[in-house]
């Protein structure tokens, strides 16, 4: 019981300092799929990740700035019947480059077969 | 990096408004000679553009995420202080002497050339402005 409680503990420790990280690949890969406004984001984040990931509204968006500031993503704004025009984010050639490599690099490795055993 | 955001024109406009009041003012204490009242004066004006650099500061940290360790602000307040203080030496107004003002522009500039070499420094760490370490982390 007391290791269980412990092991909980340090779960939740270290998916605390993953998720930070995380979230980023889930934005990205939300936007590969095809442009998306910021709802569209978060609902694809928590349906994809099954509930395991979610982001704030005003955090998605003030990162969304930043990466639209390095060009990594722009976006086109789309009239809504009601309310202000929504802004429709999508992955830009240079966000499309360096998601493919990060994956590339960080994510395809998992799926090599003696990983892949290690893991079941 | 985008230099002049909306919130650091906020500043600067703010600046800007707080320095000619206390010009003016300083210039009325000077001249009916109330020298206790004229340091209250800069006490006040101090603590004005430091409250003003703290709130749009914080401001626009949190809405752009700029990793400028302040520079901008340093040298906007620097400017504006000493540009309008020239301007009301020569516009006749009741100021500081030259000499004290040169000696201020000075000393203050040297901070601020210590303050650039620090932000000139932290810029390798960035890109585009971005501090690399928070980059991808939300």
């Amino acid at each position: 019981m007391r290791d269980d409680s412990m092991v909980n503990e340090l779960l939740e420790a270290w998916e605390e300092t993953y998720k930070k990280g995380q979230l980023t690949f889930w934005v990205f890969l939300a936007l590969k799929e095809g442009s998306k406004c910021v709802d569209d984001i978060r609902e694809f984040v928590g349906r994809m990740s099954k509930g395991s990931m979610s982001c704030e509204e005003q955090s998605l968006y003030r990162n969304l700035r930043k990466f639209q500031h390095l060009g990594i993503v722009a976006y086109d704004s789309k009239r809504v019947s009601k309310g202000p025009d929504r802004k429709y984010y999508y992955l830009t050639t240079l966000g499309q480059e360096l998601f493919r490599r990060f994956v590339e690099r960080n994510i395809l490795i998992f799926m090599s077969g003696s990983i892949d055993n290690l893991l079941k | 990096m985008k230099m002049f955001t909306w919130r650091f024109g906020q500043f600067c406009g703010c600046a800007l408004f707080v320095t000619l009041l206390f010009r003016y003012a300083l210039g009325l204490c000077i001249g009916t000679n109330r020298g206790m009242l004229s340091v209250l004066c800069s006490v006040v004006y101090a603590i004005c553009m430091f409250l003003c650099g703290w709130y749009f500061g914080k401001k626009d940290g949190a809405e752009n995420g700029f990793h400028g360790v302040g520079f901008r602000f340093h040298a906007a307040t620097y400017l504006l202080c000493i540009g309008v203080g020239y301007v009301a030496l020569l516009a006749g107004w009741n100021t500081e002497s030259p000499k004290a003002m040169a000696i201020t522009a000075i000393s203050w500039g040297g901070a601020l050339v210590v303050h650039l070499v620090l932000f000139l420094v932290e810029r390798r760490r960035t890109i585009k402005g971005y501090d690399k370490d928070d980059l991808f982390v939300f």
